[in-house]
């Protein structure tokens, strides 16, 4: 039963760290480490992501409908950690596209390009 | 290694539907990140970030609606355990192979050991079906030189005990000595032959048995021979259907018209078994056939209330002292035993019970410390698991209360398949041997027993899986999640805690197999054994001559010249022969004989065993002729008493001389020994004893012989039973051709106890090492899980396969040595408990020994070499990717 995408404006705006995480999982599965892991590599100069809020958001998102549970890969290692693995729904990847879009915009917006320029 | 702690304490902080969602997963997630870079810096903000998180998640928890959760306890108490039952019966199903093999476990330890206390039970420990069984004792006579012995009471020492020692409230006799029976020839009916035993007028009373129609007999019957019956409820209703005025009214017995006295009740059971259809009045007469030295009667007695055994046995032994002194010629020696009749129904199976009882008992441990060791594993295998639910927040009583749930529920499940195969082995047991047992007619399975083995199973399930849990849940998560980080769940002590169970199973095993072992080579050694015959292609039969009909000698030694010469011409029959008593068929008319020494002077051998036979006993038997003749048809009532004697009498009666010629007394009578034969087994284990043969032509008129005819045939023996019948129908068409059965089966009945303990031994041995196979199975494969990592990086290390396997081997073989040290030392220290079962081995033969230990060492080979080629099956990157 996917969500209405149509419904992606409701969401916005997204707090960053929503949009980052989405943003990580366009595409992909990936577990709680998975995810620190990939933002310190994608972001290396950002804070790196924190449990507190990083499964505050997941929690957010799941609730929400933007991101689901998967089954991890197969070759799951023989320890008894709690992995799950995460990816982004459709509604998820729209209101992502729909937060792009309006950032874009946003950057773009002769303002925002003034400030950029003054700071140069 | 605070960190770790520290964050799982601010994940307590977090609201409780957050927790249970999250907990166990952001503790993880730190944990990999801690384990891939540990840094108090990281640590440090991780912490600032979960208290700077708390207060928004709270504020969330509050607003954000999260469905329903199934661990909520609002739920009702019995939905609440209907869900737990779900969710278990889930992980079980998804675990398929611990449930498996811990139900099937539950169903063969429970189910045999049910099966055998079952049939156990019944037999010896059920009470008697009479009343205040305990003060009912049998009294046998013995010999001071063999004070073991269990003969026969002559009438007067039966007298003489009821009426002088004051120690019993009744003494009965009932005449045993031999399977009596009385042929039933009722008009427009078949002769048939039924079992009747002859019993005092104490025997009932002694038993506390009153009759349901009539009366019982008294001591005035017991002067003569008084033609009076009590029927047995059974034969009342077959005859009369259930008619009361059948009390005197009379029926033919032997011939004779018997007047009916009473009827006993249904319950009533007899002594002397099941089968007894009726009882005659014994006659006690103080002349005739009754004198001190006529040992033929059996005696059953009660106790008088407060008289103890001891006290009666020193009464009992005072009255023989002073018959002793009195007639010394008949009574020297003789001592007279007191026994309780419960020891002396289970007798000889006493001790082949007892240790079935102790092979039963060492089954449920086995299966017991399976059950231990499975649910231990899984246990193990969920420790971290427990921990951190726990220390996330989790209700410890809920873990352990999942716990005993799932015990529970492998215990239900094994429970009922446990039922099944205890009601299969007990019909098993009663088929393969309803004979060779004691009072099998009373077994039942038994439900309480079942609950026991359950009870005990369910118990050890529940110790071993419910004590790990609740351990777990107190220990710290951290401490669990970094022993995973080096590959070693379960602990060290846990592993040797396992190893110890499984070492434990191999020893039981190899006591069980040793056991069945001894037996075995035992019982093959009791095949082979000489008794001194041929018994394959001989059929027998008994032929009762009733004495109303053939009174006189000449008319019986007639009548069995007669069928004698009919069964001859019978096509398929090559030798015909009769004997009062059959090979391998017990102790029988232990007689004196009196005989000269070489220089003349008298001597005696006294319990030399004595058969009469008639026609070509020796041929058909194919008992060789060692020395002079056989009885030949001028023997006869008219000639000089003559005999053949065996080459064991001959021996130690005459040693070197030639017993030919030689004259000797038995039974009141003179015989010139003209023949010596081979020696003839009178036990089926071979015992062979003194034995006298004397020829029935020659001593019908010392009593009516009823002579057991042995026909040796060309074909199946079976196959003759009908032609002798018709043979028997021309001669006299009143009498009953009785037992038909070949001498293989006769020989084979007195074997059956040996081989029914075999069988359940050699079940119990089989049970035994397949559960110990599935013991070292477990814990090697479990070990290899376990080692996973280890394996993975000595692999990468170059390790060759045959390394990895060695080592897994190496450890299932410590386990299994260990446990069959200790399973030799016990089978040593038990084998004194098999000395009286076994027959031609000595209960510590190394070569049994040697061959268990070898066979049991293949099997833990087997079951260990699988978890070790899967060892080498292990991915050295996919195991090192693992942490």
């Amino acid at each position: 039963m996917a969500p209405r995408t149509g419904h992606a404006r409701h969401f916005l705006p997204l707090p960053p760290l929503d949009f980052q995480i989405l943003t990580l999982l366009a595409g992909r599965e990936l577990h709680g480490y998975g995810m620190v892991q990939a933002a310190a590599e994608a972001f290396p100069d950002q804070p790196a992501l924190e449990i507190g809020s990083l499964y505050r958001i997941i929690r957010r998102l799941l609730d929400q409908g933007m991101i689901r549970e998967v089954d991890g890969p197969r070759a799951e290692p023989a320890d008894h950690r709690t992995r799950r693995y995460y990816t982004v729904t459709a509604l998820g990847r729209a209101v992502g596209r729909a937060e792009a879009e309006r950032l874009h915009a946003l950057l773009d917006h002769p303002a925002t390009l003034r400030l950029l320029g003054a700071r140069r | 290694m605070i960190g770790p702690r520290l964050v799982a304490l601010l994940i307590r902080l977090y609201p409780a539907s957050f927790r249970r969602r999250f907990g166990e997963e952001m503790l993880s997630t730190y944990l990999d990140q801690h384990d891939a870079a540990p840094s108090t810096r990281r640590t440090l903000a991780t912490l600032r970030n979960l208290l700077a998180s708390l207060p928004a998640t709270h504020l969330e928890a509050r607003r954000v609606h999260h469905p329903p959760d199934l661990q909520s306890s609002r739920t009702s108490p019995m939905g609440n355990f209907a869900s737990e039952l779900r969710h278990v019966a889930r992980s079980l199903t998804k675990q398929p192979g611990f449930a498996v093999v811990a139900i099937l476990t539950l169903a063969l330890g429970i189910g045999a050991n049910t099966a055998v206390f079952s049939v156990l039970n019944s037999v010896v420990l059920a009470p008697l079906p009479y009343d205040q069984p305990e003060q009912v004792v049998r009294l046998y006579t013995a010999s001071r030189p063999e004070p073991g012995l269990r003969d026969f009471l002559t009438a007067f020492d039966l007298l003489d005990v009821r009426d002088e020692s004051g120690a019993f409230s009744a003494v009965g006799t009932l005449y045993t000595y031999r399977e009596t029976g009385s042929d039933l020839t009722l008009p427009g009916a078949d002769p048939r032959r039924i079992r009747v035993v002859d019993v005092s007028s104490g025997y009932f009373t002694a038993l506390r048995a009153t009759p349901l129609l009539g009366r019982t007999f008294t001591p005035e019957e017991e002067q003569g021979v008084v033609p009076h019956v009590v029927l047995s409820h059974r034969l009342w209703r077959e005859l009369t259907n259930g008619d009361p005025s059948i009390i005197g009214r009379t029926i033919p017995l032997n011939m004779r018209d018997c007047e009916v006295i009473g009827v006993m009740r249904p319950t009533f059971r007899d002594v002397a078994g099941e089968d007894v259809a009726a009882w005659l009045p014994a006659n006690l007469e103080r002349t005739g056939r009754n004198n001190r030295g006529n040992h033929y009667l059996s005696a059953i007695a009660r106790l008088k209330p407060g008289v103890t055994l001891a006290q009666a046995q020193a009464r009992v032994s005072a009255v023989m002292a002073r018959a002793e002194s009195a007639f010394p010629n008949t009574n020297k020696d003789r001592i007279m035993r007191v026994v309780p009749l419960l020891d002396d129904t289970v007798g000889e199976s006493r001790t082949s019970v007892l240790v079935l009882m102790g092979a039963a008992g060492l089954v449920l441990l086995i299966a017991c410390l399976n059950v231990a060791n499975l649910f231990l594993a899984r246990s193990l295998g969920q420790t971290r698991d427990v921990a951190i639910r726990t220390a996330l927040g989790a209700n410890r009583a809920r873990l352990i209360r999942q716990r005993l749930t799932e015990s529970l529920l492998v215990a239900a499940v094994g429970g009922v398949a446990g039922s099944l195969v205890a009601f299969w082995g007990v019909q098993l047991l009663l088929s393969v041997s309803p004979a060779s047992l004691a009072r099998a007619e009373e077994v039942g399975f038994d439900p309480l027993l079942l609950g026991f083995a359950l009870a005990t199973t369910v118990l050890t399930g529940l110790l071993f899986g419910a004590a790990p849990a609740w351990r777990a849940s107190r220990v710290d998560p951290t401490e669990v999640l970094h022993e995973g980080a080096r590959g070693n769940t379960g602990g060290r002590g846990s592993r040797r805690v396992r190893g110890i169970l499984v070492a434990g199973q191999v020893a039981v095993a190899l006591v069980l197999l040793i056991g069945a072992g001894v037996l075995m080579t035992s019982f093959v050694a009791l095949q082979r054994v000489d008794l001194g015959i041929v018994t394959d292609r001989v059929e027998t039969f008994e032929v009762n001559l009733p004495a109303a009909r053939y009174a006189s000698p000449a008319s019986r030694v007639q009548f069995q010249e007669a069928f004698g010469r009919k069964l001859a011409e019978l096509p398929g029959i090559e030798k015909v022969g009769a004997v009062s008593w059959l090979p391998a068929n017990g102790m029988y008319h232990l007689w004196g004989f009196g005989y000269q020494d070489s220089t003349g002077a008298p001597q005696s051998i006294s319990g030399t065993q004595t058969r009469v036979v008639e026609r070509d006993y020796f041929a058909a038997l194919r008992i060789p002729l060692i020395k002079g003749r056989v009885f030949i048809p001028t023997d006869g009532l008219d000639t000089n008493g003559v005999a053949v004697i065996g080459a064991m009498l001959a021996e130690k009666a005459y040693g070197r001389r030639d017993p030919l010629g030689e004259l000797f007394s038995t039974g009141g009578r003179m015989f010139r020994v003209v023949g010596v034969v081979g020696d003839v087994a009178y036990q089926a284990d071979g015992n062979k004893a003194a034995m006298v043969y004397l020829s029935h032509a020659q001593f019908a008129g010392d009593r009516n012989w009823s002579l057991t005819y042995v026909v040796r045939t060309a074909g199946a023996p079976e196959t003759v039973t009908g032609p002798a019948r018709g043979a028997l129908a021309t001669i006299d068409p009143a009498l009953v051709l009785y037992r038909p059965r070949p001498l293989d089966d006769v020989v084979a009945r007195h074997r059956a106890r040996q081989r029914f303990t075999l069988l359940l031994m050699a079940t119990f041995a089989t049970v035994a090492l397949s559960l110990a196979a599935v013991g070292v199975y477990g814990v090697l494969s479990y070990a290899v899980t376990q080692r996973v990592h280890e394996i993975g990086v000595r692999m990468a290390l170059g390790a060759r396969p045959g390394q990895v396997r060695g080592a897994v081997l190496r450890h299932g073989v410590l386990i299994a040595s260990a446990g069959m040290v200790v399973g030799l030392v016990a089978a040593i220290g038990l084998s004194a408990v098999l000395q009286t079962l076994v027959f031609g081995v000595s209960p510590r033969d190394p070569v049994v020994f040697g061959m268990v230990v070898l066979m049991l060492g293949a099997v833990v080979l087997v079951a260990g070499y699988l978890p070790a080629r899967r060892a080498t099956k292990v991915q050295p990157l996919e195991a090192l990717r693992g942490d």
